[in-house]
């Protein structure tokens, strides 16, 4: 890999954000990420032509990394009751279930149809 | 910025009118000098400020008890159960067998929420339509013996609806969808009567005018134009044929999806329809297969069959957790600072699609307002 490339901060890309924006442009580009000492990072990126488009993926991964980190937790509680609440069945028949003579002239009616459907 | 006087809200230029909305969904359309107003602080003499201030867009006038009633209300902490279920009965010549089908209709069913709608697709397979005969007849029955309030459509192609056919759904309260595909024109007579019209527009699609007039001439009440390509080349085709659709007298449905969703007039009215808009896996649509395999949505992850799985134990699959999860989007910049979230599902797929159709519904709106 060339030398040149571009050397990001730690502190304002941190490591998690820079393999995010690698992983975005996985089917595009090579990207090598290596420690350049004194809290930096050296990212490598071939073709180089592709530099712009990782600086723009990494920048939407760290945007991305803090809204989830403030809406985080709210959200997981909507999903939490969701799942929890929000999947119950609605009640079977209760006159099928206390009549059973009703249950059985049901179930002819549905077996009719059906005969009448394979007819 | 006035940051005691200016309600939490997001923005959107939409030609000369700024449009703000407040996540219960209260919204405005100003004018750039109105906005400048605004983030300054407006006083109550402003003649807007009533205006704002009871949309939920004034800071320190805010009534949170009303906001979070209507934001509950339009969140998925009201969802009641997915309204919409998609019956494949036939594809590449092969239909569902008549167990599936009454498993399949036992199993919608038991999905809760105050509106069951079901849509019957029979992929132009002629095979299918007894079984879609059998399905109609008996979700009616049961539907009336659990007093569940169910709308019935069945899809069939431009060939496959005689007056016979028709006229049984007629009979038992259903409509039939006329489904065009790519490569179809907008020409043909259909033999039975049919209300409600599909349309899959692709990269190649045109004549829109030809359409929304074909679709007139054939009586028509309501047309849903689907994205069969990439949004950019999708929502041009879109915004012509709406155009034409509106002036023919013919509704396309997934912009009065939309616009059941924003509230009139920029109040919230007491009534909101619910969660959510079409293509939402999970918590809007389910699809069910020829083999009764379960998916979410169409072209989603399979979640269970209709002969092993129970509607309760969705909550437990994987597959579903992380679609309910997806309509959250705490990871998406572009939700987190979309001015169409409060009234959108947040379906990721369709983002662009969503974003396209909003801004043709609010630019139609701020044009008409006094802005």
């Amino acid at each position: 890999m060339s030398r040149g490339g571009l050397v990001v901060s730690d502190a304002l890309y941190p490591r998690a954000v820079l393999k995010a924006a690698a992983a975005a442009l996985a089917d595009r580009a090579r990207v090598e990420l290596r420690a350049a000492g004194r809290g930096r990072t050296r990212v490598d990126v071939l073709p180089r032509a592709l530099e712009g488009d990782f600086l723009n993926e990494a920048l939407s991964a760290l945007y991305r990394a803090r809204v989830a980190a403030l809406e985080g937790p709210f959200a997981e509680r909507i999903v939490e009751r969701v799942l929890r609440s929000g999947f119950v069945s609605a009640p079977k028949d209760p006159l099928e279930e206390m009549d059973p003579a009703l249950a059985e002239s049901r179930r002819r009616q549905v077996d009719e149809l059906l005969a009448r459907s394979r007819a | 910025m006035n940051a005691e006087k200016v309600g939490p809200h997001r923005r959107r230029a939409l030609g000369k009118s700024i449009l703000v909305t407040a996540e219960a969904g209260g919204y405005a359309f100003l004018s750039p000098e109105e906005y400048d107003r605004y983030l300054g602080g407006l006083s109550p003499g402003d003649p807007r400020f009533d205006e704002l201030r009871e949309r939920g867009l004034i800071r320190n006038y805010m009534d949170f008890d009303r906001l979070a009633s209507e934001a509950l209300a339009n969140s998925p902490l009201g969802w009641q159960g997915p309204e919409s279920h998609l019956v494949v009965v036939g594809r590449a010549g092969r239909a569902m067998s008549l167990a599936i089908a009454r498993k399949s209709v036992e199993f919608i069913l038991r999905a809760p929420g105050p509106l069951v709608s079901i849509e019957l697709d029979l992929g132009g397979v002629e095979r299918a339509w007894p079984v879609a005969r059998f399905m109609v007849e008996y979700a009616r029955l049961r539907a009336g013996w659990l007093s569940r309030v169910l709308r019935l459509v069945v899809r069939v192609r431009p060939d496959g609806l005689s007056p016979e056919r028709a006229d049984f759904l007629a009979a038992q309260s259903a409509e039939a969808r006329v489904c065009w595909g790519p490569g179809d024109a907008p020409r043909g007579a259909i033999a039975g009567r049919a209300t409600r019209g599909l349309l899959v527009v692709d990269g190649a699609s045109k004549n829109p005018g030809a359409w929304a007039a074909y679709w007139s001439r054939l009586g028509l009440a309501s047309v849903r134009l689907a994205p069969g390509c990439e949004a950019d080349r999708f929502l041009p085709f879109y915004r012509a044929a709406f155009a034409r659709m509106a002036r023919a007298g013919v509704k396309e449905e997934w912009m009065e999806a939309l616009l059941r969703r924003v509230p009139e007039a920029g109040s919230i009215p007491a009534e909101r329809t619910p969660f959510p808009l079409p293509g939402l896996p999970i918590l809007g649509e389910l699809v069910y297969e020829p083999s009764g395999r379960i998916l979410a949505g169409e072209g989603g992850p399979e979640i269970g069959t209709v002969v092993s799985t129970a509607f309760e134990e969705l909550a437990e699959k994987e597959e579903v957790q992380a679609c309910v999860a997806q309509t959250q989007g705490p990871d998406r910049p572009l939700c987190f600072q979309c001015a169409y979230r409060p009234y959108c599902s947040l379906s990721p797929a369709l983002c662009a699609v969503h974003l396209g159709l909003f801004d043709l519904l609010f630019g139609n709106m701020a044009k008409s307002s006094t802005v």
